[in-house]
């Protein structure tokens, strides 16, 4: 038997089981513990290749009811995936609240990511993109906070038009081609109809809100920059694998056809505004959270330039910069975590932390230093490859471009640190910081980031080796002339 | 300034929905996969037999939207707030013991409370017709939940919190999870019994799942997956109404969490 949608069914069952035990702050405890272990056994129970729910395979021609796709390469995605919710969900463990709401909502949204990576069929695509975003605005509702509030109802209200008009694209895909399985879909895309551009550009449309792409960043980002620190680490591995998830499938579908070269223009474009609005809204901020959740925006845009190429290089480069991302960004939003539970997140308040926690500054500086591209951490191999994707098909200005953003990311982040935790500060304050503790299982998911942050750096092939075989079969090499 | 902002907005806004009315001017429909659904027979209602076995699991996520909605709309209202001192500026002290207030409304006439009691009644009862009926008559579990939920909304509107038609709103969420789990766990079933998730499943060593007369081709786990559905749309919609109406036990909600958090 193919035990593959328990990576979906599996988190829903816990979710559920969860919200009943509003209360029952030792149940949720353990409860809580045992569904991290699990979820990270859970993305080697499938087997790869299709899968069809209620057993309705092809009949007659046509894939009749619902499929999943499973992959190395997606496989790949589900492991970070799981290891970034299960460290998230034991870093919440050590909230004086044991939040059984946070616990459901986190679990959840690992489900419906699962699935959006997972999907074959557009439409199962569609109802998980919408119990993500209404996730997303209740997992930022959580931390209760007037601006809280403010950003979770625009995130929904500005949802509501953006999932409707998906919606929308995607009832054009189904009319002009009769079928909503994105293989069989595929053959019947040939014809020239203008119905499928409009399709294009309304999934186009879900797409830059599912992953924070202009012109949607500012409500993003203002999601990311008011949630507790863990809980934007995960509201930022969601949406970046939103955008992995969708855009893989837009290639699936398009790649290749004579229609998709001008669309191809919007993306990239769609990614390199991304970049750069993120990095120059960064270097503005004076809160730390809203400077990461900026940056998170500009690594966003990284992402979607590699995948938008449709190379098999820029694909790999993508869903590994992706992956890379999620994990440097996590351990940041992390450390921002940290530093909020001593003094606020106000970068003109703190300073001086240096001497109180040595050991979490030095990770927080590795992952500030993976984020800028510096080499032998693992943002560097990845924004080599991107650069080599850009090169080889002929377009060294997007090269140029990520290298500036680089050198902002770099400025920015520095100036963090020194404000952080090397500006000199009084002795009142320091007797301050004393008084506070350290959350100790944040500080453990700190280090397991930052490892891997180091060994995939060392490696990348460790990771890279996953995602050519599908990178191969979606992409189209081409060259500029 | 605002003028010049104005006209991007409409412009963008006019060629964005020129675009999409150009597309919708272009259209070819493809019947595609439906002659598969129409061609292979499951049971008398089409729309129930796509709904809940060619596309069970799509069904089981249009569930869970709604058991989201929910559960964030209690998160909304201070379930589990890791701050709630913004939430008790909004919410002041209950002026009643009341659930719901009926002074600021003023009272409804007897002429309604005549009516909307039976009305209810009979609403749930149809509700329950249309649930139990999904794979052979039009309707199904959406439909009969959303029927009932409205009967319930209604007495609630019409009597305020001496309804006679009342349903606690602990014994709501119960419910609602037991009808999310119920889908959750029958798909589980059909795995083992079939291999593939949310496999329909007739009889189970030579005992009919679901009985029905001979004439009638047998439905299966159709009927249960309805009943579970309605369960759940019953409660998230009754649930969100409630919300929406009881202050009361907003305010309880946040005491409660604020003695936990200190």
């Amino acid at each position: 038997m193919n035990f593959l949608p328990m990576i979906i069914v599996f988190p829903l069952i816990m979710a559920i089981i969860m919200n009943l035990l509003h209360g029952k702050e030792k149940a949720v405890k353990y409860l809580t513990f045992a569904t991290a272990i699990i979820l990270i056994a859970l993305p080697f129970i499938g087997e790869y290749g299709y899968y069809y729910f209620s057993g309705h395979g092809v009949v007659d021609g046509w894939i009749s009811g619902i499929a999943y796709l499973y992959n190395p390469a997606k496989q790949a995605v589900i492991i970070t995936l799981s290891l970034i919710a299960s460290l998230v969900l034991i870093t919440g463990m050590g909230e004086k609240l044991k939040n059984n709401m946070f616990v459901t909502l986190s679990l959840m949204g690992f489900a419906s990511i699962s699935a959006i990576v997972l999907a074959d069929d557009i439409f199962n695509l569609y109802v998980f993109f919408e119990i993500i975003s209404i996730v997303q605005a209740g997992l930022v509702f959580l931390s209760g906070t007037e601006e809280a509030y403010k950003a979770g109802l625009r995130y929904m209200i500005i949802g509501s038009v953006a999932a409707a008009l998906m919606l929308l694209g995607i009832t054009f895909l189904l009319a002009s081609t009769g079928t909503l399985n994105i293989s069989d879909m595929k053959h019947h895309l040939l014809t020239d109809n203008p119905m499928v551009y409009g399709g294009l550009l309304l999934l186009i449309v879900g797409l830059a809100y599912g992953s924070g792409l202009p012109p949607f960043h500012n409500i993003k980002a203002d999601l990311y920059a008011r949630s507790k620190g863990f809980i934007s680490a995960m509201l930022q591995t969601y949406s970046k694998f939103v955008l992995v998830g969708l855009m893989l499938i837009i290639l699936k579908l398009f790649n290749g056809l004579s229609y998709f070269s001008s669309a191809h223009a919007v993306l990239i474009a769609l990614g390199v505004l991304a970049m750069v609005f993120g990095v120059v809204m960064a270097l503005l901020q004076s809160d730390y959270k809203k400077l990461l959740a900026y940056h998170a925006i500009s690594q966003g845009g990284y992402v979607a330039t590699g995948l938008a190429l449709g190379t098999p290089l820029g694909i790999v480069a993508g869903i590994f910069h992706a992956i890379n991302h999620v994990i440097y960004k996590s351990a940041l939003f992390l450390g921002a975590y940290i530093v909020s539970c001593k003094r606020g997140s106000n970068l003109h308040k703190l300073g001086g932390l240096l001497p109180l926690m040595p050991y979490v500054a030095f990770m927080v500086l590795c992952a500030k230093l993976a984020i800028s591209g510096v080499p032998p951490f693992n943002g560097f191999q990845s924004k080599w490859m991107l650069a080599e994707a850009a090169m080889q098909v002929n377009m060294p200005e997007i090269a140029i471009i990520m290298i500036i953003v680089s050198i902002g990311t770099f400025v920015s982040m520095m100036k963090a640190f020194y404000l952080i935790y090397l500006k000199p500060v009084d002795e009142e304050t320091l007797k301050e910081y004393q008084g506070k503790e350290v959350p100790k299982l944040a500080v453990f998911s700190l280090f397991v980031l930052t490892a891997l942050c180091i060994i995939i750096g060392l490696d990348p092939s460790l990771i890279t080796n996953y995602l050519w075989d599908y990178a191969r079969e979606i992409g189209v090499n081409y060259c500029l002339k | 300034m605002s003028s010049k902002r104005d006209l991007v907005v409409a412009i963008s806004f006019f060629i964005f929905g020129a675009s999409i009315l150009y597309s919708l001017a272009n259209m070819h429909v493809n019947p595609g996969v439906n002659i598969v659904y129409l061609n292979h027979y499951i049971v008398p209602n089409y729309v129930c037999a796509i709904i809940f076995d060619w596309r069970a699991y799509d069904t089981l996520g249009e569930c869970l939207v709604l058991v989201v909605a929910v559960m964030v709309s209690w998160i909304v209202f201070g379930k589990s707030l890791y701050d709630n001192s913004y939430l008790k500026e909004v919410f002041h002290a209950p002026e009643s013991d009341d659930y719901i207030t009926l002074q600021r409304w003023g009272d409804y006439t007897p002429i309604i409370k005549f009516l909307a009691y039976p009305m209810s009644i009979l609403m749930v009862a149809l509700g329950i017709l249309t649930v139990l009926g999904g794979h052979i008559t039009p309707g199904g579990g959406f439909q009969g939940g959303a029927l009932i939920a409205s009967g319930f909304i209604l007495s609630i509107i019409a009597f305020g919190s001496k309804s006679p038609l009342w349903f606690d709103h602990k014994f709501l969420e119960r419910m609602e999870a037991l009808g999310a789990l119920g889908y959750l766990l029958l798909g589980v079933a059909g795995m083992f019994m079939g291999g593939y998730y949310l496999f329909n499943f007739t009889q189970i060593n030579g005992i009919p799942v679901f009985p029905a007369p001979k004439d009638i081709i047998t439905a299966g786990i159709i009927p249960y997956l309805n009943i579970v559905v309605g369960l759940k749309v019953l409660a998230g919609l009754s649930t969100a109404a409630f919300l929406l109406s009881c202050e009361k036990v907003i305010i309880e909600k946040i005491s409660k969490s604020e003695e936990k958090l200190e």
